[in-house]
């Protein structure tokens, strides 16, 4: 019988070691908290300001002092919306692939390369991006056709550079953390759900379906997983999005997410009140983020408790 | 895959007592393999029609690996391969023109663990007539009333159909369980130790279920309880190591068994 | 076949192709990427790179070598941070499991994971850069540091549950403390999974660029000067990357190369190391 325990004091065991591996230990939530109040901390002067304005108002103009924040939010969701539709389904796909459908001998070559996938960084994807996908993106909207350009989806000069560009690479993005819980997910189902569906004549796709509802809840969250990773996408977007602070919904125009400006105007800015304001963009992103990430980490853990999500050896950031 | 193959007379024979209708389910010279590893090693046998059989033995001897074959549950499973004969209803279960999920209609399945989907009772035992096409609610109600009486468990649920299923008792849930694999009106249901996870009453129910069920289906039963299987069957095939030792009436196998194996299994002499 | 049966059958075909072609709808990217990075980078790459610093606008050649320096000292001080505090925390989340401390940090260390990589920067700015009024490679050290303690503590907790508690009940019926046990027994056990953790997630913030962009920020020269700014590979490939001069690009394609195949070579790396531990560790 093993003697873990919580904190248990028997002859022989110190209060040291405890002690002193839970000074580390706390360190973790109070960076959370520190960072979380670092943030509030460092935006007060755009708060006070500029109040819940910061957040309804479209004029960014750092010349003039006037900053209003709600083109990065629509650039934000918007960008991470549409990857996310992009992406969910051939995560989806993926995920049951590999736990459902693959001959056995593809199986972990096939994991490795969706592994390899995550581990590629952002700049790289970035660097591609500017010199294959721009380009690609920019035939694609001279080609159009003119009846499709009146639609305002559509409308815009073809750039290359903008919200569809960025929106496609986001979604390469974010298939291989949404595509590797779902599968632990699908995996974690019990082969007795999909051994009844089977004994009641079910086709394959019927029994799979039966373990995809099992595991609705963990899938869902697997899918904000994803999501949450693209919100927070610096270098990719902010070399692909066009870095214009305007809303469109046009998907051929240029525009601006919370993380790009942050990353391209934070050494530009120079007086306090930009300053504040660009970090006040980094405490609401962080905010958004954390909350998607615990309602993420929920939803998965919901399905069999102690069966933690093994994000493989390779992959980077995904909630583990 | 499929091989007709003339029986050597050197292995047991079906004795059963002369059908005047053809044996529901008829194997011949059944042989499994998990790769290179053989399980069933030439089995024949004639399941008899609105008859519950049961095939004993002690655990690993093949039981369930022959019971899946008979509604091809083993071809979810990688690396096997099989020879030999099934037929149910005069058809080749391993007819290349055979329809597994049309198969899977006609032999039901209960498992050893009740495995009811996370869905409400009601949803539970109309999935089977749902995957199949029927849509009005009039037919569906219909069928899952017919299905839940005849496994017994109407009157107990019929005023919560819509709870989820998993919060029924152990017993009740097989049961559920039973019911839904009725509901697509099979010829002939299959059940893999339904009773080894309950207690002695909810076995009885069971057990008392089979016996009303024979005069409709062609019941299959898997058991390691020998008692059970005394006194729940018309007709018992013991196998040993994959091998058929010797299959006939029931009362026949446990008062005058044929083969020294089976009257060593039977009085407890291992196993 | 009726009718129904039919629609099934399709309806589950067509199912099934479409989660074949995802997976190669998925793989036709990977392809791609790779294919252009190292196809543009590897003849951009020479000696030249390597050893030589980068050269001004106009002047062909140069290379990244403070940069690749940077980046080995950046990920060095990274796990100076990381390493022990997230060890030390896996022991204690391991150790005493049930605790409500150690929810919290299972918890934190989640969320830390996913706190984007551009505002780790800014935490690390305040708090690094600001009171000292310059960048420096330290608060970039910081930034990638904190990036990777969630990883260490999660990977530290679960290769320390996998040690067997035969293994923990033997040591401690031997007499020793559970101090003693924990550091001489099972931290021992679990040690090279730990380190090909380590090794990941190294390779893993040896690719992060926002977070260093206003910490570590970037230097044309060469320094390793902790109190200085540095230069990183990804921040130089990225400012190679948007400028307009093709010979900065042709650098940049090289910088990536490097990376991606540092990368790749980690997680083989990684992937045959875990591999071989698990056989060791099957019974």
């Amino acid at each position: 019988m093993s003697t873990t325990g919580p904190l248990r004091r028997s002859s022989g065991e110190g209060r040291l070691f405890p002690l002193l591996t839970g000074a580390a230990a706390v360190l973790v939530p109070c960076l959370v908290a520190g960072i979380a109040l670092v943030l509030w901390r460092e935006s007060l002067l755009s708060i006070r300001e500029f109040g819940f304005a910061f957040w309804r108002t479209s004029t960014w103009d750092p010349v003039a002092g006037q900053f209003g924040a709600l083109p990065f939010i629509w650039g934000t969701l918007y960008s991470s919306l549409l990857a996310l539709l992009l992406s969910a389904p051939v995560a989806l796909g993926i995920a049951v692939f590999l736990s459902d459908l693959s001959p056995h001998a593809l199986r972990q070559p096939l994991i490795f390369l969706t592994e390899l996938l995550a581990a590629i960084p952002s700049i790289v994807y970035g660097l591609w991006g500017i010199f294959v996908l721009v380009p690609l993106v920019r035939r694609l909207e001279i080609a159009t056709p003119a009846w499709l350009k009146g639609v305002p989806l559509f409308e815009g000069p073809p750039l290359g550079v903008g919200l569809l560009a960025a929106s496609l690479v986001l979604a390469v993005m974010m298939v291989p953390y949404t595509a590797s819980v779902a599968r632990e997910i699908l995996k974690a189902v019990p082969s007795a759900q999909r051994e009844g569906a089977y004994a009641l004549g079910a086709t394959r796709w019927e029994a799979i379906r039966m373990a995809l509802f099992y595991g609705r809840t963990g899938i869902i969250g697997a899918v904000m997983l994803g999501l949450g990773r693209a919100l927070g996408e610096t270098m990719a977007v902010t070399m692909l999005i066009g870095n214009n602070p305007r809303i469109s919904l046009s998907l051929f125009a240029p525009q601006y997410t919370m993380a790009a400006v942050i990353a391209n105007e934070f050494t530009e800015a120079a007086d306090p009140l930009y300053l504040d304001a660009l970090v006040e963009i980094g405490l609401v992103l962080f905010l958004i983020t954390v909350a998607i990430n615990a309602l993420s980490r929920v939803l998965v853990w919901r399905v069999g408790r102690e069966r933690t999500v093994r994000a493989g050896r390779a992959l980077p950031a995904a909630a583990v | 895959m499929t091989a007709v193959r003339i029986d050597t007379g050197n292995r047991p024979r079906a004795t059963g007592r002369a059908e005047a209708e053809e044996p529901m389910i008829l194997i011949e010279d059944l042989m499994l393999h998990y790769g290179d590893k053989p399980a069933l090693k030439g089995i024949s046998m004639q399941v008899p029609k609105n008859r519950v059989t049961a095939f004993i033995g002690p655990s690993g001897c093949g039981k369930t690996t022959l019971l899946r074959c008979l509604n091809r549950m083993n071809d979810l499973v990688d690396g096997v391969r099989i020879t030999g004969r099934i037929l149910v209803g005069g058809r080749d279960v391993y007819d290349r023109a055979m329809d597994v999920t049309e198969l899977r209609k006609r032999v039901g399945m209960v498992f050893q663990k009740s495995n009811p989907f996370p869905k409400s009772i009601y949803d539970n035992v109309a999935y089977g007539p749902r995957i199949l096409g029927t849509r009005s609610r009039a037919a569906l109600d219909q069928a899952v009333e017919r299905s839940l009486g005849s496994a017994a468990l109407w009157d107990e649920v019929k005023d919560r159909l819509h709870e989820s299923a998993l919060r029924l008792s152990g017993g009740q849930q097989q049961r559920l369980c039973i019911a839904r694999a009725l509901a697509v009106e099979p010829e002939v249901l299959l059940m893999d130790e339904p009773c080894s996870a309950l207690d002695p009453i909810a076995t009885a129910k069971i057990e008392e279920l089979m016996d009303e069920l024979k005069s409709r289906y062609t019941i299959v039963v898997v058991t390691h309880n020998m008692q059970q299987a005394a006194r729940a069957s018309d007709f018992t095939g013991f196998l040993l190591m994959g091998e058929l030792v010797e299959f006939g009436e029931t009362p026949k196998i446990f008062t005058t068994p044929g083969d020294r194996r089976t009257e060593d299994y039977i009085t407890g002499r291992f196993g | 076949m009726s009718w129904n049966r039919l629609r099934r059958k399709v309806v589950s075909g067509a199912v099934v192709g479409f989660c074949a072609a995802a997976v190669v709808l998925a793989l036709i990217p990977l392809g791609f990427i790779l294919f252009f990075v190292i196809g543009h980078g590897l003849p951009a790459l020479s000696a030249a790179f390597f050893t030589q610093l980068p050269k001004p606008v106009g002047e062909p050649g140069g290379g990244m070598a403070n940069a690749i320096v940077g980046t080995l000292i950046l990920i060095g001080l990274a796990a100076g941070i990381a390493v022990p505090i997230g060890i030390v925390s896996g022991i204690y989340v391991s150790e005493y499991r049930k605790t409500s401390l150690a929810s919290a940090v299972r918890f934190s260390a989640d969320i830390l994971n996913g706190v984007p990589s551009i505002v780790v920067g800014l935490f690390a700015y305040t708090t690094a850069v600001l009171p000292f009024h310059r960048f420096s490679a330290i608060a970039g050290g910081l930034a990638l540091g904190i990036m990777m303690i969630p990883l260490i503590v999660r990977m530290t907790e679960e290769l320390l549950n996998l040690v067997p508690p035969t293994l923990r009940d033997g040591a401690l019926a031997l007499g020793a403390t559970r101090a003693r046990a924990v550091f001489t027994v099972i931290l021992p056990a679990a040690l090279p999974g730990i380190l090909t953790g380590v090794l990941v997630a190294l390779a893993r913030i040896a690719g992060e660029t926002a977070p260093l962009l206003f910490t570590a920020f970037n230097n044309r020269f060469w320094s390793t000067r902790l109190d200085q700014p540095i230069a990183s590979l990804t921040v130089q490939v990225y400012t190679y990357a948007i400028s307009p001069y093709d010979e900065w690009h042709r650098q940049a394609w090289a910088g990536a190369t490097v990376l991606i195949g540092a990368i790749l070579t980690f997680s083989l790396l990684a992937r045959a190391m875990t591999r071989r531990l698990e056989r060791m560790h099957r019974p």
